[in-house]
């Protein structure tokens, strides 16, 4: 019996490491152990056995049932090893192809800016406020100190709705605006849509603007230039040379054009900056007393600084685009860009 | 305003190059918009001499000149028939280019060839019609650039001058500028005026009939000119700023008013009706021809010059025809006058006729300057024109203009510029700038304003000169001092950047379009005559007629992107606009601006890629955008019901409403309106009012703790007739009375075979969920077979 336990023993090893899946082990797993397995019919004898060889057989017939088992598992490690690795083998994919992009839209390049530009200014403690674009001549002219029949108009082709409603040439309408219903301290910016009759390459009838106004005692020039030195590295870099010359506006005095250091040429001079490698980028200035007048603000006791900038010339600037046309086109091709 | 480089040399006594002064007008605030080299245009056109001529032997009408240019020595053709052996011509060489234009290169004539032109005055646009060749001064040096020989080598510099600097538009005011940054004296021509004729009051009279629009007319009579062509040094001085030289009587009017900013008119005093001068107003309907040949029709607004009996002159706009100085005139009559601005704008604006002498007055002339420039033209007209001045002058001047004082305290000044000027620092900026000032105490000036600087009537217009010198850059850079405080952010820009974030999440593309549409876009959109989108505001003056109205919907805009993109084979396209609409209101005012936003999809969904399909659009995938937004916003109240829309495919047009209101509409746009737009592909669209969207959302989100016990799912499959609506089902199993039942999504719809012509298979799966325990299948089935009991009984719903 002993012997032929052991023969079985030997058998079963070589049929185990003989098995290479997983399918051929279990069937020699039902072979040997099965209820029916040819170790569970040597268990079925013992019985048969004398008293004195029972356990002998007994015992060793479990040892051979726990050794056989204990192979059975290490062979199917290996078999599941073996086929994980065959399997990964035969799966290969061709990386390369693209990928399933999920699909989705994009913000105009112009709203981009106008929000990269808003964020600096609310930074910086500037609220955010809006006013109608079809304006009255008054708000949008005469309160700026630009009376009727004054050859400053000249410097913004209007669009008319009738002899007394235009559509606003600027956003500095909502500075008179904001200063009516508001006592000061006043510290806002304006964004939005203004008018001009005009169009080129450069110019385009509708562009968007935004303003900003600051209103307190003691605000001074200098703070005007520190608020746009600020603003003019946060958005084109820390290393941007700026300058303040002198310029004229009606809504305020004294009035400085802000220029940047061309960020084409490096302000070496090439075409964009007319070869001055300088580039006009906004228009500021200290708030005019007239203006005060307007909205019965004392001049003597206030001061106050206003800015103004084209946002279209300065995403034009940013992204190098040399047609002012292509932000209201809406091209597709054009708008994927940004 | 042009201004000569040379010409400022003589005015002021500086070294700057033309660059550096360019760039320190610029910073003055005389912005150099632009540097031009005259002698750039006399590119290889040099001195020649004629070594010897000889006829063409084939062409009549041609000569062959031997021309010796110094460094070799050409044979030129020329028509020419003035030409003798020895004399000094302007020579174009081979690759000039000739100011007209013209590009000189090696022709053949007829087995002759010629390396160059000989040129006339016409040629070098120095004459508008020449005869015969420009012969040059026999001691012009041979193979010497021309430009350098006729002094055509000035340097004019562009500036653009602000509308409150009418000062700057003169040499003489450009030269105080320079003057004042370089602390220097303007250097003034020293002259005296001979009057040898009779007295003026013997020879004309001025009559001012309107002086509210004519405050001072000046009038000066010089007898015996005569006409020709100016002598070189104002031909050069009036090419450099850009003007052209007609004849020595026009070309001085010009020469002073470039000089000292003055406009003049010079009239031929024998074709004045009476020999005299009425300033008053035109009659309606009085007619003038202008000296540009144009008639004019004149209003009882504009302001004119008459004689005896009819208008000479629009006054400081343009000179008649009828009294213009010509080759005849013998005797002048000159105008130098000051007329109101604002009169001069309107008319100039009225007859849409800009002049240099209408862009002086209505920024305001220097009404002290009127005697000044009378005098120095007639001196002119004396020394080059040969002409005899009458003794004396007119002066009609019956408010003379009171001098402007100005108060200006260096504290003040300081403190908005936020400097630490010293008063005198402050003191010496004012001398500079020619002002006359009396300290009144300790940092106090009173500064008295020259006739000139009529931008100057307040103190803040001071400290901006002092800032000016000062320099805008040495100003310290500082940051206001200011208490914190909460600053807002206007709450529909909020939501306008929440609406464009989620769109962009759908895959849409933001679109700006310009807020002026055609008319007859809204007629493309079939709107009936009452609809709201017809109360448009129209344009005084648009740009074109397309652009004639401001859109009252966003939709039009939005077609045409699709149209535009279609013209570069992109049909697929999901894009949005945020923005504002006008409607009209009644009477006079502004209108309602209402912010809407509109999307539209066209097309498939995306092109084939190797993982998927091309798919087209359909109503459901904007339906889902709109269901989408009103989630995002918690819209509570919200109904969505089917309606007719013009422009719409019907049956496929829905409304949005909260409580009864309607806040948009979506749908496909029908084939008819998209042909209007040259569409083909099928077109879908949502408009929305975001204001009432705001106002209708909710902070609130309603959050529900999550589930602690599991969920099971149920599916139904029924058939049912075909025309039974998905919301008609939905409501018939949440009419279960329940709590169980969490969720109800339909998973699939199927018609066709098995299914009975007329029916459609619905298959649903239903969630169940208790809060409180885990539900057993005995009380699901309970609440399951009810509602497949109430589907049956109320829409004979078949159990598949």
């Amino acid at each position: 019996m002993r012997k032929r336990l052991e023969k079985l023993k030997k058998i079963a090893v070589q049929d185990i490491k003989a098995a290479c899946d997983e399918k051929a082990l279990n069937k020699i797993k039902i072979r040997y152990l099965g209820r029916k397995g040819s170790l569970t019919h040597f268990l079925k004898e013992i019985g048969k056995l004398s008293q004195k060889e029972r356990p002998i057989i007994g015992k060793l017939t479990n040892e051979i049932k726990r050794y056989l088992e204990e192979e059975i598992e290490r062979r199917s490690e290996i078999i599941k090893e073996k086929s994980l690795k065959e399997r990964l083998k035969s799966d290969w994919i061709d990386t390369t192809l693209g990928g399933k992009k999920p699909l989705i839209g994009k913000s105009h390049p112009i709203t981009q800016v106008l929000e990269e530009i808003t964020n600096i200014f609310v930074a910086l403690g500037f609220s955010v406020v809006e006013g109608p674009e079809i304006e009255l001549d008054y708000y949008n002219f005469e309160a700026l100190n630009l009376p009727k029949d004054h050859p400053a108009r000249d410097m913004q082709d209007t669009f008319y709705v009738t002899d007394d409603i235009v559509l606003r040439t600027h956003t500095s309408s909502v500075q008179i605006r904001v200063m009516e219903n508001q006592k000061p301290p006043v510290q806002i910016i304006a964004p939005g849509k203004v008018y001009r009759c005009d169009a080129d390459v450069t110019h385009s009838p509708m562009f968007y603007q935004i303003e900003g106004l600051m209103v307190d005692k003691g605000i001074t020039f200098g703070d005007l230039k520190g608020i746009l030195e600020i603003f003019v590295h946060s958005f084109f870099g820390q290393d941007t040379p700026l300058r303040f010359r002198p310029s004229f506006f009606p809504y305020t005095e004294p009035s400085a054009e802000v220029d940047i250091g061309c960020v084409i040429c490096q302000g070496k001079g090439c075409r964009v900056c007319s070869y001055t490698g300088w580039l006009e980028v906004l228009g500021s200035g200290m708030v005019d007393p007239e203006v005060f007048l307007a909205v019965s603000y004392d001049s003597e006791e206030l001061t106050g600084f206003a800015f103004g900038m084209g946002i279209e010339r300065l995403a034009m600037l940013k992204y190098k685009i040399d047609d002012i046309r292509l932000f209201f086109e809406n091209d597709i091709r054009f708008l994927k860009q940004f | 305003m042009k201004v000569s480089y040379r010409w400022l040399k003589e005015l002021v006594d500086f070294g700057l190059e033309p660059d550096d002064l360019a760039e320190n007008l610029t910073m003055i605030g005389l912005e150099a918009e632009g540097l031009y080299y005259q002698k750039e245009m006399y590119n290889k056109i040099v001195v020649g001499q004629i070594l010897s001529i000889k006829s063409h032997p084939k062409a009549d009408n041609l000569i062959i000149c031997k021309v010796d240019i110094g460094k070799e020595r050409l044979n030129i053709l020329s028509a020419a028939k003035n030409l003798s052996v020895g004399e000094k011509i302007p020579v174009a060489t081979v690759q000039a280019k000739l100011p007209t234009g013209k590009k000189i290169e090696k022709v053949d004539i007829k087995g002759i060839s010629s390396d160059g032109m000989i040129c006339s005055a016409m040629d070098l646009d120095l004459e508008e019609i020449s005869e015969g060749i420009m012969v040059l001064d026999k001691k012009a040096p041979i193979g010497e650039e021309i430009a350098k020989v006729l002094k055509l080598d000035d340097i004019t510099i562009d500036i653009s001058v602000a509308p409150n600097r009418p000062d700057c538009l003169s040499m003489i005011g450009v030269a105080r500028e320079i003057a004042s940054i370089l602390d220097k004296k303007v250097k003034l021509t020293e002259y005296s005026v001979v009057e040898e004729e009779k007295d003026i009051k013997s020879l004309t009279s001025v009559v001012i009939e309107d002086t509210d629009l004519c405050p001072r007319y000046t009038a000066r009579v010089v007898k015996d000119v005569n006409i020709s062509s100016s002598p070189q040094w104002i031909q050069q001085k009036l090419r450099a700023v850009g003007l052209r030289p007609i004849n020595n009587i026009v070309d001085i009017t010009n020469y002073v008013l470039m000089e000292l900013g003055q406009p003049l008119h010079a009239f031929d005093y024998d074709l004045l009706k009476e020999n005299r001068i009425v300033v008053r107003r035109a009659r309606d309907k009085e007619e003038i021809t202008t000296l540009d040949g144009m008639q004019r029709i004149l209003d009882n607004e504009a302001l004119i010059i008459a004689d005896s009996e009819k208008p000479v002159a629009i006054a400081g706009v343009m000179g008649g025809l009828n009294t213009l100085v010509n080759e005849k005139t013998k005797n002048i009559l000159l105008e130098s006058a000051y007329f109101h601005p604002i009169s001069i704008r309107r008319t100039s604006k009225r007859l849409k006729l800009h002049t240099e002498s209408s862009h002086r007055f209505e920024r305001g002339a220097d009404i002290e300057c009127v005697i000044k420039a009378s005098d120095r033209a007639a001196y002119l007209f004396r020394e080059i024109a040969g002409g005899k001045i009458g003794r004396g002058r007119i002066d009609n001047y019956p408010n003379p203009m009171r001098s402007c004082e100005v108060i200006l305290k260096t504290k003040r000044l300081n403190q908005v510029l936020g400097t630490g000027l010293k008063e005198k620092t402050v003191e010496n900026y004012l001398n500079r700038l020619d002002l006359k000032i009396k300290k009144v105490k300790k940092d106090v000036f009173k500064v008295k304003i020259p006739s000139f600087r009529k931008d100057l009537t307040r103190e803040i217009d001071l400290i901006e000169e002092i800032a000016r010198l000062y320099g805008y850059n040495n100003i310290p850079t500082t940051l206001p001092q200011t208490k914190l405080s909460l600053k807002k952010i206007d709450k529909f820009q909020l939501i306008e950047k929440k609406v464009r974030e989620i769109l962009i999440n759908c895959g849409f593309f933001e679109v700006i379009n310009y807020s002026f549409i055609n008319e007859t876009d809204l007629d493309h959109l079939k709107l009936e005559k009452e609809d709201v989108l017809r109360r448009f505001i129209r344009l005084k003056n648009p740009l074109t007629t397309e652009a004639g109205i401001m859109r009252t919907t966003l939709i039009p805009g939005l077609l045409r992107n699709i149209t535009f993109n279609n013209n570069y084979s992109i049909y697929d396209m999901k894009i949005f606009e945020l923005g504002k609409v006008f409607i009209a209101n009644d009477g006079g005012e502004l209108p309602q601006e209402r912010r809407k936003v509109s999307g539209v999809i066209s097309g498939s969904r995306e092109e084939k890629f190797w993982y998927s399909k091309k798919e087209n659009y359909d109503f459901f995938d904007i339906k889902g955008v709109v269901e989408l937004l009103l989630e995002e916003f918690n819209i509570k109240d919200k109904q969505i019901s089917p309606i007719d829309v013009e422009y719409l495919y019907p049956s496929r047009a829905m409304e949005i409403k909260i409580k009864e209101e309607r806040i948009g509409i979506f749908g496909q746009i029908s084939p008819g309106v998209l042909e209007l737009f040259d569409i083909l592909q099928d077109t879908y669209v949502f408009e929305m009012e975001l204001e009432k969207l705001f106002l209708s959302s909710s902070e609130d989100k309603g959050f529900k703790s999550l589930p602690k016990y599991p969920a099971l799912l149920r599916d139904i499959a029924i058939i049912v007739d075909a025309h039974i609506s998905s919301e008609e089902i939905i409501k018939i199993i949440k009419e279960t009375d329940n709590d169980i039942l969490e969720e109800i999504r339909l998973f699939d719809i199927y018609k066709g075979k098995p299914i009975p012509p007329g029916k459609k298979s619905l298959a649903y799966s239903l969630t169940y969920r208790a809060k409180d325990r885990t539900l057993t299948d005995e009380e699901i089935e309970i609440v399951h077979s009810d509602i497949i009991e109430r589907l049956r009984n109320k829409i004979k719903a078949q159990l598949r």
